[in-house]
């Protein structure tokens, strides 16, 4: 999730939190996808800033990189061994093998803390 | 294999109820240009079940609403019709499986979080590629693979042997059912979408998740869970039914015009959505 001022946030993005009026009345809720138009209202409404989901809205929103030393395990290896004459698909496996091991580790932090 | 086996398993897919008609109706109300959330409203509060669904589904923490929404019309309002149609579609179709026991549950549930990882790859891809309708390509990837599920609880000596066949001989589920149904699941899936009268870009692009480009003009939606499917199997998401990670058709990638550098940030959501919704479910 990323805090963005309302002149970095882009068309596409994802909004992560719900955002609202001094009011407190709903403009737009969270889960939605944002466009010209939204930004405009949020304009006119005072939002000063508002929180987007942090990967796949696009440029400008990549998750920080992930440690190189998330190789692809054997079992992983042995699901694309038919495949893995295309580099797409050896692109996703790499990806596929970093991704997982991070979110081992969200996990682990996550009963570290409880 | 014959026609004859062909024509029998669609013979027994003809035999498969309709989706509750409740449903139907919503699905053709949510269609409609000129309908209102008034008028779902009143489809919605005469059932029940969907009601309480619903709005359990807005007081979740998925949705983060920080009041309470106590009416149909107001969740309506919040979510947005397509969601709507999405969560009572999906819920509806769960239903209309029986539960059954031990291994046959374990193996549908399985199947179930693939299908659920799939939805949430579509629509992330979607997300990425700037696409607009993303409830419509969460669905499609949620019903995917609604023809394995079919062959399970209907054809279930039949898919006795289809699975021997994968774990045997190291086939692709696809290859294994032509050899033993003479059919894939994509096209029995189809055949189901056409009588359930689900809207016919989603009967296409459940037909053609393993061909894309047969798809014609929904072709870029066919990609995209075709991309979606990969990506759930790479993560371990569920279970599809087979060990091996089916390739990437050449004319679907050039179709998304992705870069490999976007599958980080869209396995990366992929992740975080599919535990959010795992654990609201469970």
């Amino acid at each position: 999730m990323l805090v963005l001022n309302l002149d970095e946030v882009k068309p596409g993005m994802i909004l992560a939190k719900s955002v609202f009026t001094h009011q407190e009345r709903l403009l737009l809720e969270a889960g939605r996808r944002l466009t010209e138009r939204h930004l405009h209202i949020f304009k006119s409404w005072g939002v000063a800033a508002v929180e987007v989901k942090g990967a796949a809205a696009g440029e400008g929103a990549m998750p920080a990189a992930a440690p190189e030393s998330d190789p692809p395990d054997a079992a992983l290896r042995e699901k694309f061994s038919d495949v893995l004459s295309d580099p797409v698909m050896q692109a996703i496996m790499e990806a596929a093998a970093r991704q997982r091991a991070a979110r081992a580790r969200r996990q682990k932090g996550r009963h570290g803390r409880s | 294999m014959g026609e004859a086996d062909l024509s029998r398993v669609i013979a027994r897919v003809e035999d498969l109820p309709t989706l509750p008609r409740t449903v139907l109706r919503i699905t053709e109300l949510v269609n409609d240009p000129k309908a209102s959330a008034k008028d779902l409203a009143i489809i919605i509060t005469e059932d029940q079940v969907l009601t309480a669904r619903l709005l359990k589904l807005v007081n979740s923490s998925f949705y983060g609403f920080p009041q309470p929404v106590a009416t149909v019309t107001a969740a309506i309002v919040l979510v947005g019709f397509d969601a709507i149609r999405n969560l009572l579609l999906t819920s509806s179709v769960l239903d209309f499986f029986p539960v059954r026991r031990g291994k046959v549950r374990r193996e549908q549930e399985s199947l179930w979080d693939h299908s659920l990882g799939c939805a949430i790859g579509a629509k992330a891809i979607g997300a990425f590629l700037r696409q607009e309708k993303l409830e419509e390509l969460f669905v499609a990837g949620l019903l995917h693979d609604i023809g394995k599920i079919v062959e399970m609880m209907f054809l279930p000596a039949e898919f006795g042997r289809v699975m021997e066949k994968v774990r045997e001989n190291g086939l692709l589920i696809s290859a294994a059912e032509e050899e033993v149904l003479g059919v894939t699941h994509a096209e029995i899936g189809r055949q189901l979408a056409e009588r359930w009268k689900l809207p016919p870009k989603l009967a296409e692009v459940i037909a053609w998740h393993h061909r894309p480009a047969a798809a014609g003009p929904f072709a870029q939606e066919a990609a995209i869970v075709h991309l979606a499917d990969i990506l759930t199997r790479s993560l371990d998401l569920g279970f599809g039914g087979d060990r091996k990670i089916p390739p990437l058709d050449q004319g679907a990638w050039e179709l998304l015009r992705l870069k490999p550098a976007a599958f980080n940030a869209i396995m990366s959501d992929m992740l975080t959505e599919f535990d959010d919704i795992r654990s609201f479910l469970g």
